[in-house]
């Protein structure tokens, strides 16, 4: 969605409590520990939508596992070297139950990443995601509605 | 203007309008206040008094915009008398998810960090409801980010779990949780919702109202939040598919400001449509291989609305969607383009703020995809989007449960769909892939009185298609008109 990201007003960084933010208390690690646990099948939800019912949820078989199963060696190598990679980046803020909670996540998108990247496509498949020219298009019509804008004595702004 | 059948509020001190009037559908409402038997205002202050009342106890608003609407409504009461009716929002109030751009309120996205947020302007569809006379009274609560880096439970908002009307132990769904809420409740008789996979659909199907999203491209998103522009979309929540069309007639048009905006003379919909489908035209093609799990009684519920339609002249026949990885693009797709969109708050470590555990960390995973599977699965998707495009050579609306079960409990444990196999097939994640209309509406009630949705999925730009056939049902049933026990 086209947003100005200008306009933003995040909360000053310094009212942020770094002990919440990067440092690992005692108590956080064992917060953590417990979220993790209770998470250990949920590495990362479907994104913009909702969760299933917990009626579905239950009845899934708990396997406390690194997300890893069923993946092959080369994957699982990927995966670990996204984690490395994530860890170099921003392992000052994971603690350990986030560490192996990212490594689930990361299998989890390993899993869905497999069937797109088997599927056949030619050379010529275009991706749904392109350049359009009509953008050319969209500025005469922009300046269309701000001259019937103008005719009728509204007032335009551009941002 | 004085309405008839008013009565007091202690709290106040007013003249407030009934329940009933409060349940009433934009187009009832909207006709009442063209004949001037009902008044703007009183209308406005009687929404604003309940939404007082039972908002908070529902978590439904992030914020009450109570100055703007008795201006709002004051000035259209002005216009009605002096006999310039706008159209069929005129004076009607609304409440907007809280990720659209409100110019003087606070704009949170459902999110900690984002709590004090500003902006100096308001969103493409706050201009068109402003021109249509449309009066805000609310900016309804969301799931933080609208999902947007992952969340496990409906606790994941700045403003807590969004309780359903219908129970209040139960969740609303997300991520447009508080405008299910608001119209369940009759705090307003429509609101504003977003759905990038399934967020307008599933607190609709779960609190028992109509939701819709339409077309990609219809509904202008500037100065809405963004999780994945290839998949963004605004629509109508309300009690009945026919107000989804007369917002939707509002609210759709071109606007360069959107890079993904339909062209002029494609983006706009007029409703009622000209040439409006008889029902013994309409082909309905019931998906059977969608849901993994399906509540029985939510099934029973769906085949007994398509038996309506049939017995009113529809022709139902049973479809299958071909098998692809579906879900897996509509996911990857949002992950990828969610960490662009949330770079500055994942690259700034705030992501910690959010007060999911999958949000505080998911965005770091997101960064690790590459470019060329980004463009891959893109590719993929445009395959995926002429196979389903094919269906729809047979049939004007594809139909399925709203969600496959009634509303789960506020205090369910963590989800853990991910660890799964895969749903490839959900018709969310399909139609939010490919950019089709859907609107889901009442059809009935679990054993709990929770209640179900029945869906209907169109051809891209066939928008009326699904409304037509909602509406059909909605003729020859009263699901829309069952109000929740909350007062």
């Amino acid at each position: 969605m086209p947003n100005p990201s200008s306009h933003h007003t995040l909360i000053p960084p310094e009212q942020i409590n770094q002990d919440d933010a990067s440092r690992i208390s005692r108590r956080d690690f064992g917060r953590h520990a417990a979220v993790a646990a209770a998470l250990a099948l949920s590495p990362g939800m479907v994104l913009g939508s909702p969760p299933s019912s917990p009626q579905e949820s239950k009845a899934k078989p708990e396997t406390p596992d690194s997300g890893l199963t069923g993946l092959t060696a080369e994957q699982s190598q990927e995966v670990e070297a996204r984690l490395t990679n994530i860890i170099r980046k921003y392992g000052n803020r994971l603690s350990i139950a986030q560490r192996d909670h990212l490594r689930r996540i990361l299998a989890y998108n390993e899993k869905m990443l497999v069937s797109i990247r088997a599927f056949p496509l030619q050379n010529g498949d275009p991706p749904a995601s392109v350049l359009k020219v009509s953008f050319l298009e969209q500025t005469a019509a922009s300046e269309m509605t701000e001259m019937h804008a103008a005719a009728h004595g509204e007032v335009s702004r551009r941002r | 203007m004085k309405s008839r059948g008013v009565v007091e509020s202690e709290e106040w001190g007013l003249d407030l309008l009934p329940e009933e009037t409060l349940f009433l559908s934009v187009r009832e409402l909207g006709d009442r206040i063209r004949a001037r038997q009902l008044s703007p205002v009183e209308l406005t202050e009687s929404y604003l008094a309940r939404s007082s009342e039972l908002g908070p106890k529902l978590n439904a608003y992030a914020c009450l915009t109570g100055e703007l609407a008795l201006r709002q409504a004051n000035a259209a009461e002005k216009e009605i008398a002096a006999g310039h009716y706008r159209g069929p929002l005129h004076s009607v109030p609304y409440a907007v998810k809280d990720l659209v751009a409100v110019q003087g309120y606070p704009t949170t996205w459902g999110a900690r960090p984002y709590a004090t947020q500003k902006f100096d302007f308001s969103a493409a569809v706050i201009e068109r409801l402003n021109r249509a006379g449309a009066v805000l009274i609310g900016k309804a609560a969301m799931i933080e980010l609208a999902g947007g880096l992952g969340y496990s439970t409906g606790a994941a908002s700045l403003t807590g779990g969004c309780k359903n009307p219908w129970n209040t132990d139960y969740w609303t769904c997300g991520s447009s949780s508080g405008s299910g809420a608001i119209v369940a409740a009759g705090l307003a008789p429509w609101a504003l919702g977003s759905d990038t996979r399934g967020s307008i659909l599933c607190p609709s199907a779960w609190c028992g109202i109509s939701g819709m999203r339409p077309s990609f491209g219809r509904v202008s998103r500037f100065g809405a939040m963004a999780i994945a522009w290839t998949m963004d979309k605004l629509g109508p929540m309300a009690r009945t598919a026919e107000d989804c069309g007369l917002v939707l007639s509002v609210l759709a048009g071109h606007d360069a400001r959107d890079l993904d905006s339909l062209p002029p003379g494609v983006a706009e919909f007029a409703y009622p449509a000209a040439n409006r489908a008889a029902a013994k035209s309409l082909r309905i093609g019931r998906l059977t291989n969608v849901w993994r799990e399906m509540d029985p009684g939510l099934d029973f519920a769906v085949n007994g609305a398509l038996k309506v339609l049939e017995k009113e002249g529809a022709r139902i026949s049973d479809v299958e969607i071909p098998d692809g990885p579906y879900e897996e693009a509509a996911e990857l797709t949002i992950l990828i383009e969610a960490a662009s969109a949330f770079r500055d708050l994942i690259a700034s470590g705030r992501c910690a703020e959010l007060a999911d555990p999958v949000g505080q960390i998911n965005g770091y995973a997101s960064e690790e995809f590459s470019a060329t599977d980004y463009l891959q699965l893109q590719r993929v998707r445009s395959f995926l989007q002429r196979q389903i495009d094919k269906l729809f050579d047979n049939f004007d609306v594809l139909a399925t449960a709203g969600q496959s079960s009634a509303a789960a409990p506020l205090n369910a444990p963590p989800d853990e769909d991910s660890a799964g196999p895969i749903e490839r097939r959900a018709p969310d994640g399909i139609s939010s892939l490919c950019g089709l209309p859907a609107i889901t509406v009442p059809c009935g009630f679990h054993k709990d009185k929770l209640p179900f949705g029945v869906q209907f999925v169109g051809r891209a730009l066939n928008d009326h298609a699904v409304i037509n056939a909602a509406r059909l049902f909605q003729n020859y049933t009263d699901w829309h008109r069952q109000r929740p026990p909350i007062h």
